[in-house]
């Protein structure tokens, strides 16, 4: 739905107000207001409709083992990402390392979400995109082998989240310390059987992917992601940039400020500044060579080059994670000793401790201060989406101002569309789909 | 009544483990106010025969369901209507309100995924037990009224009656 003003002029100097009533295909809701002055875009706003979920404060006071349960439900696509960078602060706080075989399941843990959040973007929100499909729905009834395709991928990583973390929807598995009932012998074997059964899916999925009439606009952006010490990075790392920023995650605040913009309930957030992207796209630019061998290969086959600096190419990006997550877990699952992952006991005593891991759209940062009796008396929650505002909208201008203002409104609405599903925002998560009002002077 | 977890093939036509044939009866659900009432005649359908699933709003976990049964009742909450009446459902009603979203995959959602992947059983019953105006208030379903718009079961059942529930 658009609006326009009742006296239009010609192309030459129009005054166009494009109204995006509700963004759709991505999560939560959102708004897009554009005004354009003779052939310039001299204001963007990306709006958030929903009401700020107030999560910081509404754990203060809570015991500490209360905590990943609540933050699980800030989001109900990437739960497993709140889950990790919480309990990596509060374990942090009480000067608690986690054994290399916790390590390892938690990574297990995470390789699930990656799995189905990555295949539920691709198939039920990218995909119809690029296709100019208006739904999955519709997509599915000339493509049902790829969204069947999709669908064993989401379900494979469905099937992890509930073995580790008892559902797969606001997981209750993970604990501080450890989980609360690994998976046993018998039950990791099945697991690593049907991961092994999706290997040929992930691979094909990477082909596909990359043969779609995927849009080129390149733009300069700065990347973000973690780096860890020799795996891609996932639960764990320092937070690096293209720009040469390789900080430890507790110094995060020092180079990267949130700030309330008035037109949006979800805070955003700036590196040394400016806007920065986070996501499965900076993720790769990033660490390239820490893919495994079978990605670098499939990746290779592509014939598309990275560092990418084109939004678009995150598509392919989610692709490939998704064969590395379904790689991970089988090597992981391989080595599966459950006799070394009982959750060991972790007593509370007062502490400040930071968080962060890779949700499977960006980075997502955690501080957690507790008292002597476990209980918290702060929390800070940087999710992936608010970070990546401010780049959203700088992508905006530039993308929409590159196609060309002189378009209908419809054509810009859906550009607009396009542009922003590319970051795959959860704006669940950032407040803490789209409405878009153009203004033409 | 036992319960346990059942695991499914996704696209596969295939039964679920332990049991002999699918699913008759899927209960869907939440633990919260009146979005409880389908998992109410959980218990009291298994006990008349049927072998029933109870998910908690299963999303596209329902379409292995759908795929590996000839025969399926789903049975939800409606909002609105006389508080504890079941009514049936056209499909075609449900299929008008889908609108995909990852967050928001309800049972519209799952049904129209399916029928566009052909994965719908070839008898699908649809029936929602109306809730009234108060989500929140305490509702009784009409029991009888729901048996009548049920259909019968199809073969008597040679083992233990089962209820199996179904983690999301």
């Amino acid at each position: 739905m658009s609006e326009s003003p009742p006296n239009a002029t010609a192309a030459g100097d129009r005054e166009l107000a494009i109204k995006v009533p509700l963004l759709a295909r991505v999560e939560g809701e959102g708004a897009l207001e554009i005004t354009i002055r003779d052939q310039d875009i001299s204001a963007l706003r990306l709006r958030i409709f929903e009401p700020p979920r107030l999560f910081e404060q509404l754990l203060v006071g809570r015991d500490w083992q209360e905590v990943l349960d609540i933050v699980a439900r800030i989001c109900g696509i990437c739960p497993v990402a709140y889950q990790m960078s919480a309990v990596q602060a509060l374990e942090q706080a009480v000067g608690f390392t986690p054994s290399p075989a916790l390590q390892a399941l938690r990574r297990l843990f995470y390789c699930g979400e990656w799995l189905e959040s990555h295949a539920l973007h691709i198939h039920l929100l990218a995909a119809p995109d690029f296709l100019r499909y208006p739904s999955a729905i519709a997509m599915a009834q000339d493509h049902p082998e790829v969204v069947r395709r999709g669908l064993r991928l989401q379900q494979i990583g469905n099937t992890i989240l509930q073995q580790l973390g008892g559902r797969s929807v606001h997981p209750v598995g993970a604990a501080i310390g450890g989980f609360w009932r690994p998976p046993d012998a018998a039950e990791a074997a099945a697991l690593l059987a049907q991961c092994e059964q999706r290997l040929a899916d992930a691979e094909a999925l990477v082909a596909w992917v990359a043969a779609l009439p995927l849009p080129n606009d390149p733009q300069h952006f700065t990347s973000v992601a973690l780096r860890h010490d020799h795996d891609y990075p996932m639960e764990a790392g320092r937070i690096i940039s293209d720009g040469g920023l390789d900080i430890d995650r507790c110094d995060f605040q020092r180079h990267f400020e949130e700030f309330q913009q008035p037109h949006s309930t979800a805070l955003h957030c700036h590196l040394e500044g400016a806007p920065y992207l986070v996501g499965p796209l900076a993720r790769l630019n990033l660490n390239l060579d820490r893919l495994p061998a079978p990605v670098q290969h499939a990746l290779a086959a592509t014939g598309i080059r990275f560092p990418s600096q084109n939004m678009f190419h995150s598509a392919l990006a989610r692709a490939l994670e998704i064969q590395l997550a379904l790689l991970e877990a089988i090597r992981l699952l391989r080595g599966y000793q459950p006799e070394r992952c009982a959750r060991q006991p972790v007593t509370p005593t007062a502490g400040v401790g930071y968080g962060c891991t890779e949700a499977p759209r960006g980075i997502l940062w955690h501080r957690f201060e507790i008292d002597g009796e476990g209980r918290v008396v702060s929390a800070t929650i940087v999710p992936p989406t608010s970070q990546n505002q401010a780049r959203i909208e700088q992508d905006l201008r530039t993308a929409l101002q590159r196609g060309g203002l002189d378009r209908s409104e419809e054509a810009l609405r859906n550009h607009g569309e396009m542009v922003i599903r590319n970051y795959d925002p959860c704006i669940s998560c950032a407040t803490h789909f789209l409405r878009l009002r153009i203004d033409r002077q | 009544m036992s319960e346990r977890l059942v695991g499914v093939e996704l696209g596969e036509r295939a039964r679920p483990s332990g049991m002999s044939r699918g699913i008759d009866v899927v209960v869907i659900g939440s633990p919260f106010g009146a979005d409880q009432i389908a998992w109410q005649i959980a218990a009291p359908l298994a006990a008349r025969g049927y072998r029933v699933a109870r998910l908690d709003r299963p999303g596209l976990n329902l379409l292995p369901l759908l795929a590996a049964t000839p025969s399926l009742v789903l049975i939800d909450a409606l909002l609105g209507g006389r508080a504890g009446e079941p009514q049936r459902l056209q499909l075609t009603q449900l299929l008008q309100q889908a609108a995909l979203s990852s967050h928001q995959i309800g049972v519209a959602e799952a049904l129209a995924l399916a029928a566009a992947l052909d994965q719908l059983p070839a008898e699908l019953t649809l029936i929602g037990i109306a809730i009234g105006d108060d989500p929140n208030a305490a509702v009784v379903v009409d029991e009888a009224a729901l048996l009548a718009l049920l259909p019968p079961i199809a073969e008597a059942h040679g083992e233990s009656i089962e209820s199996v529930t179904i983690l999301p």
